[in-house]
């Protein structure tokens, strides 16, 4: 913005500048092009600009149709149409400014309302390590149908990383409704299950018949992970040189269509880390069609470096393998555990 | 990638709605109207053989559908679900759900349906 204010002003005062010069020596007359310039600084320039050059050109204007002797009633034509022209200009620009004004201030309460349901993570919690990035598929929005939250309960660290049917914003509404469910069900259910439980039945209250959302809970205890999977993607455990997808014995329905999963239970041993995601991950694919290799982007990626170097490769392989454009919002969240000497 | 999506309506015996390509945020109003069309009082087969994708979207459709024959007093069979559909049926454990038949299954023996290999 600040950019094109300066180029507008500029270059209307060189055009203005160049018109002037090419009447005053040239045969013919430019004086009523003299508007142009103060037309250009309009497009980008704050009335206060315009107004300048404006009064530059008209200066121009008096001069030029002044040959010393007399004005002739062409001349005077021409300076009332330049002052019509220069005052139609900066009535436009503070139009579009202030257009503009109430255009950010949508986007700042759009931005903060967004941010309400997806807050930031705290990157530790006692030995618990964690980073997370989140990509939504509507174009200019940071939230769609995937939702994630981290609660520091009496039970331990609980993390939700959800998936509602449809995506982008269409979904938001169903992914707040079980992003604020969790927070809630986090800090007074004693076992994951009756968190989601919990869920479940908020999340049926509020959205239509068979709307669904897969989800992955985690209780992290030291280095102790109870896991409850509703018919979310597998997480994947990152290992030296192989990563070992964790397979429930029985998989359970995603919320929303009776879930009751049974819990899988992990020790996440220093140096090995947990990669949860949705599925939008997996299934986002480069334009001729493939999809996203994780489990080779994973042990290229998430091996080294700190959590948020390693989620900030994958994110940049992602971006590369897509091409810049997702079909279904993405979470990627890695946890590891440093015991602290 | 844009989605290559076909139905075809067999008006023999049960109506039968073969689906063919990406079944998605972007194909699911075709799949919509077809089954519209046949209405939720009579069996209805979907032949998922040629379904080559399916997310949420699509399962949710398949969801909403299966509930409106049961209530309309009929059935939906989801017939020969694909790999890609299988995998995301048993992902969320909706296979008990869900009428799910194969051709094996199935005591007429009848033709699986067109091009499902």
């Amino acid at each position: 913005m600040r950019r094109a204010e300066q180029i507008t002003f500029l270059g209307g005062l060189t055009l203005v500048s160049l018109l002037a010069l090419i009447d005053l020596f040239g045969s013919m007359s430019f004086v009523g092009a003299l508007l142009l310039g103060v037309l250009l600084t309009s497009l980008a320039a704050p009335p206060r600009k315009v107004a300048l050059v404006g009064a530059y050109a008209l200066g121009w204007v008096v001069a030029l149709g002044y040959d010393g002797r007399y004005w002739t009633a062409e001349h005077a034509t021409r300076f009332v149409v330049v002052v019509g022209g220069i005052v139609l200009a900066v009535i436009a620009s503070a139009a579009r400014e202030r257009q503009h004004r109430a255009l950010v201030r949508t986007a700042n309460v759009a931005e903060v309302a967004q941010r309400a349901l997806l807050r930031p993570l705290a990157e530790h919690y006692d030995d618990v390590e964690m980073a997370v990035r989140y990509l939504s598929s509507s174009d200019g929005a940071l939230v769609g149908g995937d939702a994630y939250d981290a609660e520091v309960t009496r039970w331990g660290l609980r993390v939700l990383i959800a998936d509602v049917c449809g995506h982008g914003l269409e979904a938001v509404d169903r992914a707040s409704t079980l992003a604020f469910a969790f927070r809630e069900a986090a800090h007074t259910c004693e076992t994951l299950a009756e968190v989601v439980a919990a869920m479940e039945s908020s999340f049926r209250r509020s959205v239509n018949h068979s709307d669904y959302a897969t989800a992955l809970l985690l209780e992290i205890n030291g280095g102790t992970v109870k896991i409850a999977n509703c018919g979310h993607p597998d997480p994947a455990v990152i290992h030296q040189r192989r990563v070992e997808w964790l397979s429930p014995r029985t998989r359970a329905r995603p919320i929303g269509l009776g879930s009751s999963p049974t819990l899988q239970r992990l020790v996440l041993a220093p140096g090995k880390r947990l990669l949860v995601y949705t599925d939008g991950l997996t299934e986002a694919r480069d334009p001729a069609g493939s999809f996203f290799d994780l489990e080779k982007q994973a042990l290229g990626s998430l091996r080294t470096g700190s959590l948020d170097q390693a989620l900030d490769q994958l994110m940049t392989a992602l971006h590369e393998h897509t091409d810049g454009s997702l079909r279904d919002d993405v979470i990627a969240f890695a946890v590891q555990v440093t015991p602290k000497r | 990638m844009s989605a290559v999506f076909r139905v075809h309506v067999e008006t023999l015996d049960p109506r039968h709605l073969y689906v063919e390509g990406e079944l998605d945020i972007h194909s699911r109003s075709k799949l919509d109207e077809a089954l519209a069309e046949a209405g939720p009082f009579q069996d209805v087969t979907l032949d998922l053989s040629g379904v080559t994708f399916i997310d949420s979207t699509g399962l949710n459709l398949l969801l909403v559908a299966d509930q409106a024959h049961r209530n309309g007093g009929s059935r939906l069979v989801l017939f020969e679900p694909s790999t890609e559909v299988a995998r995301l049926i048993d992902l969320t454990a909706l296979r008990p759900r869900l009428i799910v038949e194969t051709a094996d299954h199935r005591a007429s023996g009848r033709d699986p349906g067109p091009a499902s290999s």
